[in-house]
């Protein structure tokens, strides 16, 4: 059934997840200022934080709730409204290295390296888009048995962190795609360096390596899979590692989606301080003042009233009575911003549109408040954070 | 008659100023925007390459060369493609300057365009912008009041650029209905200039706000003298000026992104060869074409003192619509390496970013 709804259970969830976001975004525009230094594991508010979810757990997801394949996509949407690259407590397990290594690795190779952080490096300054053109070269000295790697890599996601890196590299560069093989190399093996974290337009913070390897000899069982040959027909094993991206492609669009909501939010905020209420239609009297009416967005008048019942209560929302009700007040809760209702214009003096945000917020609130029950106050209780604040708020 | 040629004194003008800003712009573009801070020794060269005094007249001790609105627009695109930021700010004595030459009263410009044919660099800024959500330029929520023949001016301005040196501030406001502008010495009582802003995009040029307390100002402070000024032509030729700037970056985009795509292969061609990467160059290309029209129309129409704010705001408008999409199309050609910082489109980017949305910061 094509279903769009949330249910208690996994707003619940989300709510939690806002609140972290709430506390990660508190240190966003430090960290993107401090680009060169790395993100701390753990942000300080971590154990207050985690002892409170501990005292107030959350219900079980069942059958009925969002299955967790779209859960991810929702979760990594909500943890993005804070900032991109801060967490409250970094996870320990899974770099896009350890998914290749899950998906080509032989059992000895899981077990051995499982539990390192890994990285993926595939780009190169020479390729991107067409990962077939990897120019990195892999040849093997048959009287060592060691792979020798020779060749560069950018754009290396956690690459500085990680405890090492699944290597793109090819044996044999007439073959094409079929000559490319991964490879596992451990940081600190001679040969291979980390010269620098890479200066980029934004996500600024992030941990985003680039790579040189010069004669770096790894054991000859370090190529994942352990298979050498090079197939004539297909293309190997390239399909299948080019397979983990199908699941890391759509929640990097969920990423890009938490930050674009985030914006709308903090616009719809900083209107809101200054007296403008957007009523959500396309008129250009969208800012004269006029409430719109419920027929706006629910079809004609009379037949919004017809099937509804009561007029709708907010504006632009249906309200009580409207078939979709339950969908449209859960959704509603995903999207408005918690901030909008707290009161915040007393508080502040004008928007400081170009200073950093205020640290007010970090002081004072000691807490993100865990909800206390799954329905409309788990959506406020992310509000409340700001909202206790009796110093100015952060302005992101 | 309409024409698009341009003079031989216009050509050998676009020719000196590609040479200047591909010698002194373009090389400190980088490490200025990496610093956030304009070179003091390039303030210096500019000052004495003359841009600001040599378009005085020789009553004020300026060489009373006769100022062309479509060739200063044409200095501005070459400046500008060198990089947006310093050109800004080496220009932007121009800024102050042309307004109290062009609308002020004999009082005004006696006192002030002195200045600007000294030996070191000086300063005045438009303070336009101000820090509140649908803000337009012409209707500002600054407002004077006057009594008894002085004014009294409460608001706040942000996006001031050279905010942190200038000698001067020339104000907008609102005085009753009417839109004026007040010439605000630093010093003034009341007047607080902020700290430097941290902006997105033009970081090298210096930029601050401004918070104005009741500033209590004589009567010679308003543009024009009592009978006021005709501000919105102030702003007309800003308008059309940051259309220059933002045709100039989105020419620089361009000529970076095309050798790019020929160059770089995948999927066994040079990508330019894509139709989906060649048409998007194409479409670059047409569309800074269009900005130029609008630029050199509006300007053509500031220069013959006929009503330019119309051409001026469609020359603006377009210029920082389509700016913003060729500089995005362009971190989108480079792929991952539109985002490093190892190549200028991403700073173009940001350049064009801030340039859409900002006022006042530069005029012809």
């Amino acid at each position: 059934m094509i279903d769009f709804r949330l249910t208690e259970t996994d707003e619940a969830m989300l709510a939690r997840l806002r609140a972290e976001a709430l506390i990660c975004r508190r240190y966003a525009r430090e960290f993107d200022e401090r680009e060169a230094e790395r993100i701390p594991d753990v942000l300080p508010e971590a154990a207050v934080f985690e002892a409170e979810a501990k005292a107030s757990p959350l219900p079980k997801a069942g059958p009925q709730d969002t299955p967790p394949a779209v859960m991810m996509m929702l979760q990594t949407m909500g943890a993005c409204w804070g900032d991109y690259s801060i967490r409250l407590r970094r996870a320990t397990a899974g770099g896009l290295g350890n998914a290749a290594l899950m998906a080509a690795g032989t059992e000895t190779q899981k077990a051995k390296w499982g539990h390192l952080l890994l990285s993926m490096a595939i780009t190169e300054p020479g390729c991107g888009s067409d990962p077939s053109r990897v120019s990195t070269t892999a040849v093997l000295d048959a009287k060592t048995n060691e792979w020798v790697l020779n060749g560069e890599k950018i754009f290396v996601t956690t690459g500085i962190r990680a405890d090492g890196v699944v290597l793109w590299a090819t044996i044999d560069k007439g073959a094409g795609r079929a000559g490319i093989k991964s490879f596992l190399v451990v940081k600190g093996t001679p040969g291979f360096d980390v010269p620098h974290k890479e200066k980029k337009l934004g996500i600024r913070a992030d941990d985003t390596a680039a790579y040189v390897f010069r004669d770096c000899r790894i054991p000859r069982e370090n190529l994942l899979g352990g298979d050498e040959s090079i197939p004539k027909q297909s293309s190997g094993g390239f399909r299948g590692v080019m397979k983990t991206f199908n699941m890391t492609r759509p929640l990097t669009a969920a990423m890009g989606l938490g930050i674009a909501e985030a914006a709308l939010d903090a616009t719809r905020d900083a209107l809101a301080e200054a007296g403008v209420e957007p009523t959500g239609r396309r008129a250009p009297a969208a800012w004269a003042g006029s409430r719109p009416r419920p027929s706006d967005s629910c079809g004609s008048r009379r037949s919004s009233r017809r099937r509804n019942g009561p007029s709708c209560s907010a504006p632009g929302w249906p309200g009580r009575g409207c078939p979709t009700t339950s969908s449209r007040r859960s959704a509603r809760r995903m999207r408005a911003p918690p901030s909008a209702r707290s009161p915040r214009a007393a508080s502040r003096s004008w928007a400081p549109w170009a200073s950093p945000a205020t640290t007010s917020s970090r002081s004072g609130c000691a807490t993100a408040g865990s909800p206390t029950s799954t329905r409309a106050p788990a959506r406020s209780s992310g509000s409340s954070s700001p909202a206790v604040c009796s110093t100015t708020p952060a302005t992101i | 008659m309409i024409s698009f040629e341009m003079t031989e004194e216009q050509t050998l003008v676009r020719d000196a100023m590609r040479e200047f800003a591909a010698a002194e712009l373009r090389p400190r573009a980088r490490s200025a925007d990496e610093d956030s801070a304009v070179p003091a020794e390039l303030l210096a060269t500019a000052w004495s390459l003359g841009l600001t005094s040599t378009q005085l007249p020789a009553a004020y001790g300026g060489a009373g060369e006769a100022r062309s609105c479509v060739t200063n627009a044409i200095l501005l695109e070459e400046l500008a493609h060198g990089d947006a930021a310093l050109a800004i700010a080496a220009l932007s004595p121009s800024l102050f300057a042309n307004a109290i030459l062009d609308h002020g009263s004999e009082a005004q410009k006696k006192a002030h365009l002195p200045s600007f044919v000294g030996a070191r660099f000086v300063t005045g800024s438009l303070a336009v912008c101000e820090p509140a959500p649908l803000a337009d330029g012409s209707r500002p929520r600054c407002i004077a009041e006057a009594k008894n023949g002085a004014y009294v001016l409460s608001g706040r301005k942000t996006l001031v650029a050279m905010g942190d040196r200038a000698t001067h501030f020339l104000v907008t406001a609102r005085e009753g209905s009417e839109l004026a502008a007040y010439v605000v010495p630093r010093d003034a009582d009341g007047l607080t200039v902020g700290p430097l802003e941290k902006n997105m995009g033009l970081r090298a040029l210096p930029t601050t706000g401004l918070v104005l307390e009741r500033v209590e100002l004589p009567g010679e402070a308003k543009l024009g003298g009592p009978g006021g000024a005709n501000v919105q032509a102030v702003l007309d030729a800003s308008r059309v000026a940051l259309a220059a700037v933002l045709l100039g970056v989105s020419r620089a985009v361009l000529e970076y992104c095309v050798p790019y795509a020929k160059d770089r292969v995948a999927f066994d061609e040079a990508i330019a060869k894509k139709q989906a990467i060649a048409f998007r160059l194409a479409d670059m290309h047409i569309e800074q074409h269009a900005m130029r029209q609008l630029v050199w129309r509006a300007a053509s129409l500031l220069e013959h003192g006929l009503d330019a704010t119309r051409a001026a705001w469609q020359a603006r408008s377009y210029a920082a619509e389509k700016g913003m999409w060729i500089a995005d199309n362009g971190v989108q050609v480079l792929g991952g390496h539109g985002f490093i910082r190892e190549h200028p489109v991403e700073m173009w980017f940001r350049h064009v970013r801030t340039l859409g949305v900002a006022e006042g910061l530069v005029a012809l």
